[in-house]
């Protein structure tokens, strides 16, 4: 009787170690599914809920377009955050010949012009963009041309829009490249 | 009499400012036949810019990466027209085009240092081909001479200034907004030009300003970084970055284009990196 209480005591723990296991591997998925600009969240609380949509019904029509704006911002952002060179993919591209400036990463000044463009004709939009370049700097995986034109992009606007940038720790190589970069007028 | 004088003069006078007797058009440039009309005239057009481009807040690091007293348009004009003199087309054949003058040639200095072969690229955008050719004499103790243009000359020195161009120099894709003679594209095919200007400097193991092995970050093993402050890409990158301040009317997309290339111009500086002397390597 003992015995067989024993074995239904183990059975017990044992599954509830397997389903705090299970539970954890869920989290992390989720955390993964997370934005991919998400991180700068942390580190600059400034930019924290930027688009935060008010569920207030005194919302103005002109609040409503402006949120949608940011959003839409936003979804730009992160749809083109995915499309930045990373060092793999450069390296698998170019076949070893690497004495010219990767074609993916000229191919971005798309995406560096179109942000720019749209934080020029509207300045609400500038905390988004800042959590894209905080995120891109700081990405080990990307190359590191890109991440040091993210840097002088973050330096540049965030002077520009007077928010502290200094808690995001970007690495001095990079630092030492964007600093060097000419500078947005 | 006087007076037909005078009308002469002013013709000339005219004729001069119009470039009409400016030799000086294309930077005393020869272009071989094997360079498209097309590709001529475009590149034909990025020198004559140079004449309008305008400079400032130039630093002491900046010239000191060009070897220059002041950053102008003259004296980038001049910087050129020491290294690139002649530019071949992608289908100019290096190897079919050199003739060997001397077999047992003494290099003096002889060091040499790796140097990675123009001949067994994917895509040419541009090439050092007269300095290529003249390391490889030099790896061998031959002394060569090229057929270009028309023209045999004797491969004595990194500086015989024959400079090869490629299809993906002029390839439209790369800044899809802008045409192939945009300001912006203009500038950055310059910035080419300058980084294999560099490459027709330098002397000893420094020959040509080779590139050095990546022993870090992006390109780690290739042969595509920098361990001289005023090698090709550091320069580079500064001429782009003046050149970003040049390009007045570009688009956002178009200035990006110009930064990003400035970047990865930059990033391929090794750490302790130092100044090496530019001064081109002459056998005699």
């Amino acid at each position: 009787m003992k015995a067989k209480n024993f074995i239904l005591f183990f059975i017990l723990i044992a599954a509830l170690i397997i389903g705090f296991a299970f539970r954890g591997q869920s989290k992390e998925k989720k955390i993964g599914q997370h934005s991919p600009l998400a991180l700068p969240n942390k580190i600059i609380p400034e930019l924290m809920g930027a688009v935060k949509t008010k569920k207030s019904y005194n919302t103005t029509p002109e609040e409503l377009v402006r949120t949608q704006e940011i959003q839409r911002f936003r979804n730009y952002l992160e749809t083109s955050y995915v499309r930045l060179p990373s060092i793999e993919t450069v390296r698998l591209s170019k076949e070893g010949d690497f004495h010219r400036v990767p074609f993916e990463v000229i191919e971005s000044s798309e995406i560096f012009g179109e942000i720019a463009d749209k934080l020029k004709s509207n300045s609400t939009l500038t905390k988004e963009a800042l959590k894209f370049y905080s995120a891109c700097a700081i990405n080990e995986q990307l190359i590191t041309s890109i991440r040091a034109v993210c840097a002088r992009n973050l330096i540049d606007w965030s002077k520009k829009a007077r928010i502290d940038i200094s808690r995001i720790s970007i690495p001095d190589n990079i630092i030492r490249i964007a600093e060097v970069l000419p500078i947005k007028n | 009499m006087i007076k037909h004088w005078s009308v002469l003069f002013i013709t000339a006078v005219s004729l001069s400012s119009c470039g009409l007797f400016n030799k000086d058009g294309n930077y005393g440039v020869t272009f071989d036949s094997t360079v498209s009309d097309t590709q001529k005239e475009l590149l034909t057009g990025d020198l004559q810019l140079i004449n309008s481009l305008s400079f400032s807040g130039v630093t002491y690091d900046d010239l000191d990466r060009i070897d220059l007293p002041e950053l102008s348009s003259e004296s980038l004009g001049n910087f050129l027209r020491l290294r690139v003199k002649y530019i071949v087309g992608e289908g100019f054949d290096a190897s079919a085009q050199r003739t060997i003058i001397s077999s047992y040639f003494n290099y003096s200095p002889s060091s040499f240092s790796a140097f990675s072969s123009p001949f067994d690229r994917v895509v040419t955008v541009m090439t050092n081909t007269g300095s290529a050719v003249y390391l490889d004499g030099k790896k061998s103790s031959i002394l060569y001479s090229l057929n270009v243009a028309d023209q045999k000359i004797l491969v004595n020195t990194t500086r015989v200034g024959v400079i090869k161009i490629g299809e993906g120099l002029f390839n439209s894709s790369k800044l899809s907004s802008s045409s192939s003679d945009s300001i912006a594209k203009r500038l950055l095919r310059l910035g080419t030009l300058f980084h294999e200007a560099r490459h027709s400097d330098g002397n000893g193991s420094n020959a040509g300003f080779p590139h050095t092995k990546c022993t870090s970050g992006d390109f780690v093993g290739y042969y595509a970084c920098e361990s001289n402050t005023n090698g090709p890409y550091n320069l580079e990158a500064m001429i782009l970055k003046h050149f970003y301040r040049s390009c007045y009317n570009c688009s956002e997309s178009e200035l990006s284009a110009i930064q990003l290339s400035a970047a990865d111009a930059a990033s391929r500086l090794t750490y302790g990196a130092i100044k090496r002397d530019a001064q081109p390597e002459v056998a005699r």
